[in-house]
């Protein structure tokens, strides 16, 4: 037997410090090689701390609560394995060399172990898949420490990713059911300001976010990080009751993407001027608000919007928003369109779901075919606004509620 | 409503059937003056003569050959197998004649007729008499295969075979023929779509036939104790509209399939295949197979109910699924 120090292992791949949770084995006790000696928590679960080498506990050198970082030294222990793998010279002399405890980079947990060995059930999976959720992050409960689908849902009510997303909620928690209205590539949660609060005055909960890549939301790599983002808010702000989908433009493809998703808690999808349908989208309307760099050009970009005319003052927070996300808007439009051809095609999904679907369309859209309506699927119900541009649906949130609940 | 039982629902089928339908022969050993091996043709010989109800040699090949002669001409016959033990016996008939007829003669002729039997355990019946023997059948094209566990369905489904344009192999239980219910004005579900007999959230139930029974008893007492099985009963295993089960797995991502038949190469084990196919990714847990021991039935009452599922197995093994508690059989 040697006296020598336990330092604390790297516990996960992004690990710096951990916090002790606490002791299991006193100072005096021996313990044998397996057995945990410690529980820390990391920033993404507590784990144990096993004994790679059977020994006998002298001294705590941290106590629960304290933050302790990679390599310090923790405790003092005699163990008989390390003593035997040291020269024999210097034995006694020990203590003053800090002996790394080689404990491996992912130890099996009471929780889940990582890696190729986590034991998550095929629903947890799809589940932790379908919200970005750290798997290895879950406690599960389930045989032999398995992640179930409840351990995931937990996890997911305890951590909502909704990081940073801004959105604004109205009515919250209303039990006749959630709106979640998506608005376009380049635009915000304000194109829905008069909808939402017609629709909170319905009785509903509703939900207008800032797309990521857009507003006051973080930024985006694509539209399937975007998804995810939304599903998120979804689970964390409705996670039961009915779901009502309205998407314009881009927002279209999120929702039917979402209506998808969530199944038949989804019970009607409102497309707005949908993207996804037709083989054409306008590369200029595209290229000029992903570009503008002035006032002036922005005005042009705008104008075929067919939305009327627009204020300096909005045409100036709108230019300030499209620099703060010209790289994650830039690759969205690139998602959307290639030289003036739609590179993402939704009709398989529409005709897929049995949620009622309800669309939207200008007959003056410039930036858009309305005559895309013709791929949605037969038994969508189509709405015709004659002489109304990209944005059909402003001054008319009447027939957009109509369509959501008529 | 009429309160009756599941024997007198297959009778009223036949009559109701015959009126209707002036094709419709009844063939099989004992149908006529005896009125079947359990009573479900009483009387019908006196109602519509010996020509449509005929009493049959010893022969299941010379029944079940003269049912699809019969058929191949114009008639609707049902034909009674005493034992769907005795299939063997008739399988060249059914399997490479009934089944395959349609096919053979490019749709030109069709096998429209019924073969009725019985199977199951339940009455000390022995080794050659309580078989389940479902998956046979299920394994030739061409046949549609229907096991009812209710009363209605005795009824209804009876009729729905007598209308349709493959040969139906029609297998009732033993142990059901005394079983009292209502016979309802419309069939509960549609030809070929399984039932909800219990709604639950925790997990599915997938069985048929007498199973049925055993499985409601076990969600009841597994209501008891906090779980909450949905018991769904197949009545068609062909054709079989399995989406509904595939919605109902993918809800409580727990799935065990009850049969009386023999485990191994069972329509349990296909099933859970299925399940496993479609619904891999809403799995908390491997589907479980419940069934009978892969033993010849013995004629002992206390070792025949031994080798076949209990409700208070199916209660246990679910308790295992939902909260790993270990049943004491384990």
């Amino acid at each position: 037997m040697g006296l020598t120090v336990l330092t604390l292992p790297r516990l996960g791949e992004t690990m710096e410090e951990a916090r002790v949770t606490d002791w299991l084995v006193a100072p005096g006790q021996t313990y044998a090689r397996g057995d945990v000696l410690l529980e820390v928590e990391t920033d993404k679960t507590v784990v144990e701390v096993p004994a790679l080498a059977s020994g006998v506990m002298r001294a705590h050198l941290v106590g629960p609560g304290d933050i302790v970082e990679i390599g310090q030294v923790i405790a003092e222990v005699e163990s008989d394995t390390v003593a035997a793998l040291l020269p024999k010279e210097g034995l006694t002399e020990l203590p003053a060399i800090p002996t790394v405890v080689d404990v491996p980079k992912k130890p099996p947990t009471a929780a889940a172990s990582a890696g190729p060995n986590l034991r998550a059930s095929p629903r947890a999976r799809r589940m932790a898949q379908g919200s970005k959720l750290d798997l290895q992050s879950v406690a599960g409960t389930g045989p032999r420490g398995r992640v179930t689908g409840a351990d995931v849902e937990t996890a997911r009510q305890v951590k909502p990713r909704i990081a940073g997303m801004a959105c604004d909620r109205q009515a919250a928690g209303a039990e006749a059911g959630t709106v979640l209205l998506l608005h376009g590539l380049f635009s915000t949660r304000s194109a829905f300001v008069g909808l939402s609060a017609r629709l909170a005055r319905a009785g509903v909960q509703v939900l207008a976010p800032d797309l990521p890549g857009h507003g006051d939301s973080p930024d985006a790599s694509g539209l399937a990080q975007i998804e995810g983002g939304l599903a998120d808010l979804i689970d964390a702000t409705a996670p039961t009751g009915d779901l009502y989908l309205v998407g314009h433009s881009m927002g279209a493809i999120l929702a039917t993407r979402l209506a998808c998703r969530f199944g038949d808690r989804v019970k009607r999808l409102v497309l707005l001027a949908p993207a996804g349908l037709g083989p054409r989208m306008n590369q200029l309307f595209l290229d000029i608000l992903c570009n503008a760099e002035t006032p002036a050009a922005l005005r042009r970009g705008m104008s075929i919007l067919g939305a009327g005319p627009i204020s300096d003052a909005a045409l100036g927070l709108e230019l300030a928003m499209l620099r703060k996300h010209r790289a994650s808007q830039l690759a969205l439009a690139r998602e959307l369109s290639t030289g003036g051809v739609q590179q993402i095609d939704i009709a398989d999904e529409l005709d897929a779901i049995a949620t009622p679907v309800r669309a939207l369309f200008g007959t003056a859209d410039a930036v858009l075919d309305w005559q895309d309506s013709a791929r949605l699927p037969v038994r969508a119900a189509i709405h015709l606004r004659a002489g109304a541009g990209h944005l059909p649906h402003l001054g008319a949130e009447a027939i957009v509620e109509e369509m959501l609940f008529g | 409503m009429t309160q009756t039982t599941y024997r007198e629902a297959l009778r009223q089928a036949l009559i109701d059937g015959m009126q209707a339908d002036s094709d419709i022969i009844l063939l099989g050993e004992e149908v006529g003056l005896y009125g079947g091996a359990y009573g479900v043709t009483k009387g019908l010989i006196d109602m519509f003569g010996a020509h449509r109800v005929m009493d049959a040699p010893i022969s299941e090949p010379a029944i079940i050959g003269a049912a699809i002669g019969a058929a191949m001409t114009g008639l609707r016959p049902v034909a009674e197998l005493m034992y769907v033990d005795f299939i063997g016996m008739a399988m060249d008939q059914l399997a490479n004649q009934a089944a395959k007829s349609r096919y053979m003669f490019g749709g030109q002729i069709g096998v429209p007729m019924v073969l009725r039997t019985q199977g199951g355990t339940g009455r000390s019946a022995a080794a050659q008499h309580s078989q389940s023997l479902e998956a046979w059948m299920l394994h030739v094209p061409g046949l549609r295969l229907v096991m009812p566990a209710s009363v209605s369905d005795a009824y209804h489904l009876l009729r729905q075979a007598l209308e349709q344009p493959d040969p139906v192999v029609f297998i009732e239980h033993k142990g059901l023929y005394t079983l009292k219910g209502d016979i309802t004005a419309e069939p509960e579900a549609p030809w070929g779509a399984p039932l909800v007999r219990r709604a639950g959230d925790d997990l599915t139930i997938v069985t048929w036939s007498r199973m049925v029974h055993e499985a409601l008893a076990a969600a009841a007492a597994l209501a008891d104790v906090g779980i909450t099985a949905e018991v769904i009963d197949l009545r068609c295993l062909n054709p079989l509209d399995d989406a509904m089960i595939f919605a109902s797995v993918a809800r409580t991502g727990r799935a065990m399939i009850v049969t009386e038949a023999v485990v191994t190469g069972s329509v349990a084990s296909d099933i859970a295949a299925r399940i496993g196919e479609r619904c891999f990714d809403w799995l908390e847990e491997p589907v479980l197979r419940i069934g009978g021991e892969d033993i010849p039935i013995p004629v002992s009452p206390a070792l025949e109910r031994g080798s076949i599922p209990s409700a208070g197995l199916i209660a246990d093994a679910a308790r295992w699924l939902v909260r790993r508690e270990a049943p004491q059989w384990a």
